[in-house]
């Protein structure tokens, strides 16, 4: 088990900070491109993110340590086989707790409260299966599982994990946080707008590692470059995120609150009455 | 990740967990040179407006070579780098002798050959960033009286 030193885990903390402040003006780019693919995932313009940087708010502690803890999940997932800041035992354990820790640091009003406890449920109910399959909670045991081409994902191993997966991926457009309401007087500052931008692409990687094969390629011929292949499925499922999100049913607080954890928690049964099953074990 | 004598602590956790306070440490590192170059940013822009408009009484007050300097932003920019500078030594000594018993005086030996070289460094660069400050504000006040 290779686990990590120090000073490249120093620089992958670097790197995965980097990344996250500059991604909000990535998505303003590509919504100045594609205004339609954002219609009901507001992300800051290019020039509000200018202002952002120039002169925002001054940024309270509460998001200060939930941008920290988004960053060091953004660190600890892997890009390819080793490939990541820290390789933790329980790696995904440490994932959900720094989520955890991520969404406190969005507003906390009651409702999103509900919501942000109910994605999590969810998130965490469609984890569940993955690790009753690979019998740990180590991040480049969920990769290492899904080795030889696209009938080993874990997306495709039984119709439990394909509904699963469906789940994880209504969980995450239901997430995407909403703008601050300029009416109330909440304004964003640039951290506070690297974490609403950034918590959907983390989130999106964690899907890929977990369920679309990690840094493996559709077939086992086109292994290799494995940030490219994982970095190219991200995209891919942001994508698909961003499609999702266009539905405005998303918004409404119901789906977070008891339809999708429970939808969840059928899938995490049905799954591992499925394995008890067939016994497919890895 | 083998040991013939069992192990309180699982095997690999205190590099594990070096690992992550490095993880950390950098992260912290990324946000506190974020916060500088914002902390530069606005003094440029705070620098240009003061030019293209009258002096308030406050500016002129705070434009006085002879008054102190606020600690404020220096005392956090300054927590942010030895923070970086401590976190990173430490866990990679943690990680190369845990767990020797002298890890403690190594440990020491470590701070003090990180600290003192940018204690020195920064104490050289704060002194002449200041006489140059005075030297400018000096320079601004004397065509006009």
């Amino acid at each position: 088990m290779n686990e990590g030193m120090p000073a490249r885990a120093f620089l992958w903390g670097l790197l995965a900070a980097g990344v996250l402040i500059v991604w909000p003006w990535c998505l303003g780019w590509m919504q100045a491109r594609r205004p339609g693919w954002f219609s009901r995932a507001t992300v800051p313009t290019r020039e509000a993110f200018g202002a952002l940087w120039r002169c925002g708010e001054r940024e309270s502690p509460r998001v200060l340590l939930a941008w920290t803890a988004l960053a060091g999940a953004a660190a600890l997932l892997p890009l390819g086989n080793g490939w990541q800041a820290a390789d933790l035992d329980a790696g995904l354990l440490w994932l959900l707790v720094l989520a955890v820790v991520a969404l406190t640091g969005l507003s906390l009003r009651p409702t999103e409260v509900a919501r942000a406890a109910g994605g999590l449920l969810t998130l965490t109910l469609c984890l569940a299966p993955l690790v009753l399959r690979t019998a740990g909670l180590h991040l480049g045991d969920l990769g290492v599982a899904q080795v030889g081409g696209v009938g080993n994902w874990f997306l495709l191993r039984d119709p439990f994990l394909l509904a699963g997966a469906a789940i994880y991926l209504c969980a995450v457009a239901a997430l995407w946080p909403a703008p601050p309401s300029s009416s109330a007087g909440d304004r964003d500052g640039l951290f506070a707008a690297s974490l609403r931008a950034g918590l959907p692409l983390v989130l999106a990687h964690l899907f890929t590692v977990a369920y679309l094969g990690a840094w493996w390629a559709f077939v086992p011929a086109l292994d290799g470059l494995t940030w490219l292949q994982t970095g190219l499925k991200t995209a891919v499922v942001l994508g698909v995120v961003l499609w999702l999100r266009r539905c405005p049913a998303w918004s409404a607080t119901a789906h977070l609150a008891w339809r999708l954890p429970l939808a969840a928690l059928g899938a995490c049964v049905g799954a591992a009455i499925w394995l008890a099953a067939t016994g497919a074990a890895l | 990740m083998t040991s013939s004598s069992p192990d309180p602590i699982a095997p690999g956790a205190a590099f594990q967990l070096a690992a992550l306070a490095a993880t950390f440490g950098g992260v912290l590192a990324a946000a506190a040179c974020v916060g500088a170059w914002r902390r530069i940013v606005r003094r440029r822009l705070a620098g240009a407006a003061a030019t293209t408009t009258a002096p308030a009484p406050t500016a002129a007050r705070s434009a006085d070579p002879t008054a102190p300097l606020d600690p404020a932003p220096r005392c956090r920019f300054a927590g942010a780098v030895l923070l970086a500078m401590l976190v990173l030594p430490t866990a990679v000594a943690v990680r190369q002798l845990w767990p020797h018993p002298d890890l403690g005086w190594r440990l020491l030996a470590v701070w003090l050959f990180a600290l003192a070289p940018s204690a020195a460094a920064w104490l050289v660069l704060a002194g002449a960033a200041e006489r140059r400050r005075r030297a400018e504000l000096t320079d601004r006040r004397e065509p006009r009286s």
